[in-house]
């Protein structure tokens, strides 16, 4: 009974320690590549697969860290993103367990999907209701390359997470 | 289907978003200053982000040698041809002496303005979020750096604080749409508004705002600060004139600046923390920078450091 409470507190650690492993990465300057001026939304990436594997419950308490990470950084109100990063990790949970299958094209979509919604709420109120000049370019030179970019680095996640999931579970049967 | 609202992650979710909503709220009304959960976070994540800036820059400038070797050739023989000719010229120790001196004046800043207390810092973290290229930078409170400090690099003004934290702040940039700096042209004195746009951010340049159908104001002009409403020091360097065009609402003109600081690339600023004149707001008269909904709170500060 304590190996196998042990080795599920050895996964949620696992898994928090990835959070800021890619907290870290995807804010560090520099180090990762601009695709069109854009950088890949690797937070969204991780919540969605951690709601995949794990469940909604999972989905939302992630999700809620990865936006308060988000938010630390973010020049926008604090909570702005966790609560965005909160309705995307259930969003996912909850599709993936009563609307699609558990596999590398839900992660992509979903992922892609919780990118769009972010960026688009970013947009809403960052932008559109103050009419700012240019707004529509952010739809296409911002949102469209973030969601490229973050779709092409999902299954990156996926088959890491999976197996995360995979062999920290095993362990606890 | 009907059990999603009867779920644990549903009241979850319900629950949270009621609390952080409150946060949001709180934290809107303490805006400039990091709320505490921010701040104990801070203090945690600015040694491990500081750390990662550095690895990064490291790794970075390691495979730069790499991807650079044969513009690093190039350059090489091209230096090499230069120190031949150097060394067959004969030239004045004094002249070579007063050369140098004319350049640290113009390179170095602290030389060049005397008046201003710098503190130099380390970007350790980029908002991916933001298109305006806000950061964080590995200096706060704890090092007297204040609320609208500017922040430059050699080459010329980068942005403001516009969050203070203990160990860190964040740097809202001139290419953001939440600051209006008061800038002149250096040649012809001709004013205006310098503020972000999201499409011209995008390629890293600036709008200088309200110029006057008749100004001078001329491609390849040097844009600097008005020093007006004393947030920024006088004719701080922001950058060049790309373009002028007219603007579509109304007959003023407007200019498309270049900046001359790499906004988008710098890994070292210097914050300055004290000029000659800063926060000498006349009252009445609108701070440099501030968006209107905060321009009350800056009146305020400005004034208080003033005294």
């Amino acid at each position: 009974m304590r190996a196998i409470l042990k080795n599920i507190k050895i996964k949620w650690v696992a898994y928090a320690l990835e959070m800021v492993i890619i907290f870290i990465l995807q804010n560090t300057p520099g180090l990762i590549p601009s695709f069109l001026g854009q950088k890949p939304m690797l937070l969204v990436i991780f919540a969605v697969s951690i709601a995949i594997f794990e469940g909604d419950v999972a989905g939302v308490s992630f999700g809620i860290a990865a936006g308060a990470l988000m938010d630390l950084t973010a020049s926008s109100v604090f909570g702005f993103y966790t609560l965005i990063m909160m309705l995307v990790g259930y969003a996912a949970g909850i599709c993936v367990i009563y609307l699609m299958r558990n596999n590398l094209v839900s992660c992509i979509v979903l992922s892609t999907a919780g990118v769009f919604f972010l960026s688009f709420v970013q947009w809403l109120f960052e932008f559109a209701i103050w009419g700012d000049a240019g707004t529509w370019y952010f739809l296409y030179g911002v949102i469209l390359p973030r969601m490229i970019y973050s779709a092409a680095l999902t299954p990156v996640a996926y088959y890491f997470n999976r197996s995360l999931a995979a062999h920290l579970s095993s362990d606890t049967e | 289907m009907k059990d999603i609202f009867k779920g644990r992650s549903f009241k979850i979710v319900i629950a949270s978003t009621i609390i952080i909503i409150g946060i949001m709220m709180y934290s809107a009304s303490v805006s400039g200053e990091q709320n505490a959960l921010a701040s104990i976070a801070t203090f945690i994540t600015t040694p491990i982000q500081k750390l990662s800036a550095l690895i990064s820059g490291g790794i970075g400038s390691f495979t730069n040698q790499f991807e650079d070797v044969d513009s690093i050739k190039a350059e090489n023989e091209l230096l090499e041809k230069k120190v031949r000719e150097l060394i067959a010229q004969t030239v004045d120790y004094d002249d070579i002496k007063q050369e140098n001196e004319r350049l640290r004046e113009i390179l170095g800043l602290k030389e060049a303005n005397p008046d201003y207390a710098f503190l130099d810092a380390t970007v350790i973290s980029r908002d991916t979020t933001d298109v305006f290229h806000t950061f964080i930078i590995d200096k706060g409170s704890l090092q007297d750096v204040s609320l609208y400090d500017p922040v430059i690099t050699q080459d010329g003004l980068v942005g403001y604080v516009s969050q203070v934290g203990p160990v860190s702040c964040k740097v809202t940039t001139i290419l953001s749409t939440a600051s209006s700096i008061g800038a002149v042209d250096r040649r012809t004195r001709d004013g205006g508004v310098l503020s972000g746009n999201l499409e011209m951010s995008s390629l890293g340049n600036a709008k200088l705002s309200y110029l006057a159908r008749d100004c001078d104001v001329a491609v390849g002009d040097i844009i600097v600060t008005s020093g007006l409403g004393g947030i920024f020091p006088k004719n701080l360097v922001i950058g060049e004139v790309l373009e002028i065009k007219p603007e579509a609402q109304d007959i003023s003109l407007y200019a498309i600046i270049k900046p001359r600081a790499d906004i988008v690339g710098c890994t070292e600023v210097y914050i300055i923390t004290n000029f000659e004149g800063q926060g000498a707001v006349v009252d009445g008269e609108l701070a440099d920078i501030m968006p209107p909904q905060t321009q009350g709170d800056t009146s305020s500060d400005t004034e208080s450091t003033a005294e």
